[in-house]
């Protein structure tokens, strides 16, 4: 069952009864889709780089639990500079509410691990190999075959590795490549909780970024929850020019806005709202709305940015 | 020409909260299924980890982990200290890591003559106040590695070592307290067999 047509009065991935329908949202091209793709790949390979660049003979970044000692970028820290988290924290905390008055979810759409990975890697994987969003939706709408099982496993093979592998690293920035490599390497047992934790780590990633999506944004993640305390008539957010674009009608249409209510903005939204109806809690500030627009404006020969950051 | 989409008016039927803020109200909508299901499983993990930790005290208590670790660490201490003495060997007696050490090095060499409850057989009674080669932790320790070869008892410095021989004697020694009363016996009879 597909999804309902988004409305401010209900979240559209959570229906009456409580069940979830399961996004689809179309491909996007254009200016942000691929500066942002880029950009990801820059974080993601940062992330992925750091255990394994030597800094003054440690990982550039290592938080040593078991010894104590946390290295980060040649600058070794004990337990007791543990002061010192005051100042990162409300650090970060100050300049998350700064950025987010000057910029909006910026973060959200751009640098979170959450939208990076789940943009970049696991859409992409899907994508690969279910087709684009028409064919996902009938794919996940058709009844069980060979051909959709085989889909279906490799699919959640892959997820599960690209999960293992992320988990993996992230486990190294906590014990050293070297030290998580000798884990794997032993049996399961040598390493009981380590194992353990790996176990878990994977799976948590792979329902995250397999299944759960967007809800983590809408339901658990506080910082969308708190953005109406954090933005102002001045942050810069995605929003629709309703002066230009209303009314909505055909082109060649009398007295016609620009939008040409053809919902494309709706179509490829990742948390399934309807950018028209203003800000929402559910925006992560991904850009693809804007790209979709554009997209749509530039073949009407109309001027592009009917949906943009402003 | 579409017209702009008004927001639908508030549904009559549609429950709100009892509360209101500013005029603002919240429609009181049923929780996404799978928040319900983290709920619930969260009162099932409660009720297994309640029996774990709680009920059936099958997991340890923080208190308890730290206290096994200390326990290690003084056993180490203990057994890398450069002489035994009636002290040092009184403590290894109440650190559950060097008694258990000792018991097992008990049970496999020791057991044959003074038995699994140490009150003795062909050798003897070790949990009485009655000490034929005097009662005090050294004594006990020099009794041991060197045994009594007139009596029976073999020298077992050689065989076990001072590390084993000192977890043996605080094995010993967990059975008797400090400062309880220490008598001298002429000789051991072993008691009737059964």
């Amino acid at each position: 069952m597909a999804a309902p047509l988004p409305n401010r009065d209900f979240v559209t991935t959570i229906r009456d009864d409580g069940s979830r329908p399961f996004l689809f949202p179309a491909d996007t091209h254009g200016r942000f889709t691929t500066v942002r793709r880029i950009w990801s790949l820059l974080l993601i390979a940062f992330y992925l780089s750091l255990p394994w660049i030597q800094i003054n003979g440690y990982p550039a970044v290592f938080l040593d639990i078991a010894q104590r000692r946390f290295h980060l970028f040649g600058l070794t820290l004990a337990a007791q500079d543990v002061w010192l988290m005051f100042f990162v924290i409300t650090g970060l905390g100050f300049s998350l509410f700064f950025v987010t008055a000057l910029f909006g979810r910026i973060w959200c759409g751009w640098a979170c691990p959450h939208t990076v990975f789940l943009d970049h890697v696991y859409r992409r994987i899907e994508r690969a190999i279910d087709g684009d969003a028409v064919s996902r939706r009938l794919l996940d709408e058709a009844p069980a075959s060979g051909g959709k099982l085989f889909k279906r496993v490799f699919k959640h093979s892959l997820y599960i590795l690209v999960s293992a592998v992320i988990a993996h690293l992230f486990l190294a920035y906590f014990v050293s490549l070297p030290e998580v490599w000798v884990m794997v390497s032993a049996a399961p047992t040598a390493h009981w909780s380590a194992f353990a934790f790996m176990a878990v780590f994977t799976g948590i990633l792979y329902f995250n970024f397999g299944w759960f999506r967007e809800q983590l944004c809408i339901v658990i993640c506080p910082y969308g929850r708190l953005q109406s305390a954090l933005i102002d008539d001045n942050s810069l957010v995605i929003g629709y020019d309703m002066k230009r674009g209303e009314p909505r009608g055909k082109v060649g249409t009398e007295g016609a806005g620009a939008c040409v209510a053809c919902n494309r903005c709706v179509q490829v939204c990742p948390t399934g709202i309807d950018i028209r109806q203003g800000l929402q809690l559910e925006c992560v500030g991904c850009t693809a709305c804007i790209d979709a627009c554009d997209d749509v404006m530039t073949r009407l020969h109309r001027p592009r940015g009917l949906i943009r950051y402003d | 020409m579409t017209p702009t989409p008004k927001p639908p008016l508030p549904d009559e039927n549609e429950p709100l909260r009892p509360h209101s803020f500013d005029g603002i109200q919240e429609y009181d909508k049923r929780l996404p299924n799978w928040w319900l299901m983290t709920l619930f499983g969260a009162v099932v993990f409660w009720a297994g980890y309640w029996f774990y930790y709680e009920r059936a005290h099958i997991g340890h208590t923080n208190a308890q982990i730290v206290e096994q670790q200390l326990a290690v660490i003084e056993a180490t201490r203990l057994a890398n200290a450069p002489t035994v003495d009636d002290a040092s060997l009184w403590k290894m007696s109440r650190n559950p890591v060097f008694v258990d050490a000792g018991r097992a090095s008990f049970e496999t060499t020791c057991v044959s003559c003074h038995t699994k409850e140490l009150t003795g057989a062909i050798g003897p009674n070790l949990v009485d106040h009655l000490w034929i080669h005097g009662g005090r932790p050294t004594e006990i320790y020099t009794t041991v590695t060197q045994g009594v070869l007139a009596k029976g008892m073999p020298p077992w410095g050689p065989v076990l070592g001072p590390k084993k021989i000192s977890e043996a004697v605080a094995y010993i020694l967990s059975y008797h307290q400090e400062g309880e009363p220490i008598e001298v016996q002429a000789a051991w009879v072993p008691p009737p067999p059964k």
